[in-house]
């Protein structure tokens, strides 16, 4: 027989199933870190919009001559983004809400917690997360949709954005196959992992990072949009 | 603080002479490394946090005239002038600032800056900036065109 190849196949498996995971557990944490410090450390050094935690979310907009009527208050919601695009936005904030959800509250995961720390989190039915991997990779389908058939999107996707998505859409549907044992168990399950971990080491260093972001951002920098504002 | 030798200098204002026969002169690359240098950070993070959604159209009131055309979305302004500025620093060519000079001006931004974004990037901010770089090669509009002449032709 000739001798074996160092990167045979059990042992590219005991890789990905054991030190990698760490790996990219590592580069999540610490890349994640990182880039919020960065963020943060930008107000020292321009001269650019400032980051600083405002208590403005929690103020209305004085406005003492409009008469708070329920007209008014539904004229308002309707120039907010779900207003104006609901369709996006309920199916942005299904995706989101699933994306992380599923994961975090997936039986199986939990499951393999418990065995190596000790605890887990609450697990939800099997039927309900696989309802919510479904709406994941809907949502995976209609981010493709529009970025390839909605002119506007088009006219700002670059190709780097059809790989984000396909890294976004793989474990889940690496994960719902195995699961029910559609194809072979093992190879899907090591392709899910691998898909897992690679979508956990790209975030930091991607457009993935406006997981954190968004709420820096949004709640905290001082722009006219945002409530960081005052 | 390095003295400016270019066509922007801050102590006399631009006249119609300086604009002209800027097609020979060559690019100060020295002025638009230490403009997106001083910026970098957070052009970087801006172009990060970029997902592309291209949710900021709707609030252009430009974009919504013009019938929806994509290149008045503000991302994609933002994308295609300091994006490309910051991608090839030092590379930049005459045609290069022509073409930028088409997506910041040519009656599609008149940084009227109620550009939204959902993920906070100050959009009108790094509009301005790019046109600042373009004042400092001589780039600048040409106002006498139309606006509703650029607004609604068919070749915007």
């Amino acid at each position: 027989m000739g001798e074996t190849h160092f990167l045979s196949l059990s042992g590219a498996i005991e890789f990905i199933n054991g030190p990698l995971i760490w790996i990219s557990a590592f580069i999540f944490s610490a890349g994640l870190l990182f880039q919020t410090i960065r963020l943060v450390l930008l107000k020292k050094r321009t001269s650019a919009p400032v980051i600083k935690l405002s208590r403005a979310y929690f103020d209305d907009t004085p406005d003492d001559m409009i008469p708070k009527t329920p007209g008014y208050r539904i004229m308002k919601l309707k120039l907010t983004l779900a207003g104006r695009k609901p369709g996006v936005f309920f199916s942005t904030l299904a995706f989101h809400v699933c994306l992380f959800t599923a994961p975090l509250f997936l039986f199986a995961h939990n499951i393999l917690f418990q065995e190596f720390a000790g605890f887990r989190l609450p697990a939800l039915h099997e039927r309900v997360t696989d309802v919510m991997t479904f709406i994941v990779m809907g949502g995976v389908l209609f981010f493709l949709f529009r970025r390839l058939f909605v002119s506007g999107v088009r006219a700002v996707t670059t190709p780097g954005d059809f790989l984000l998505l396909f890294l976004t859409g793989a474990p889940y549907l690496t994960g719902i196959l195995a699961y029910h044992q559609v194809f072979d168990y093992k190879t899907l399950i090591t392709l899910h992992i691998l898909a897992g971990e690679i979508l956990l080491i790209v975030i930091p260093f991607t457009r993935f990072v406006h997981m954190v972001f968004f709420f820096v951002f949004r709640f905290f920098a001082q722009g006219e949009y945002s409530m960081g504002y005052k | 603080m390095r003295k400016a030798n270019t066509a922007w200098d801050t102590n006399k204002t631009l006249k119609g002479d300086d604009l002209k026969n800027t097609d020979e002169k060559p690019v100060d690359s020295e002025y638009i490394k230490l403009a997106l240098g001083r910026n970098s950070e957070m052009i970087k993070m801006s172009l990060k946090s970029c997902v592309h959604c291209s949710l900021c159209a709707d609030s252009c009131f430009l974009y919504r005239n013009s019938g929806g055309n994509p290149k008045f979305i503000p991302g994609y302004k933002m994308l295609n002038s300091i994006g490309r500025m910051y991608r090839s620093r030092a590379r930049l060519t005459r045609k290069d600032f022509e073409e930028i000079k088409m997506v910041l001006w040519n009656s599609r931004c008149v940084l009227c800056m109620r550009c939204y974004c959902p993920m906070g990037i100050d959009i009108p901010y790094f509009l301005g900036l790019a046109r600042t770089i373009c004042y400092s090669q001589g780039v600048a509009p040409d106002y006498e065109k139309s606006v509703l002449e650029d607004v609604f032709s068919e070749t915007n």
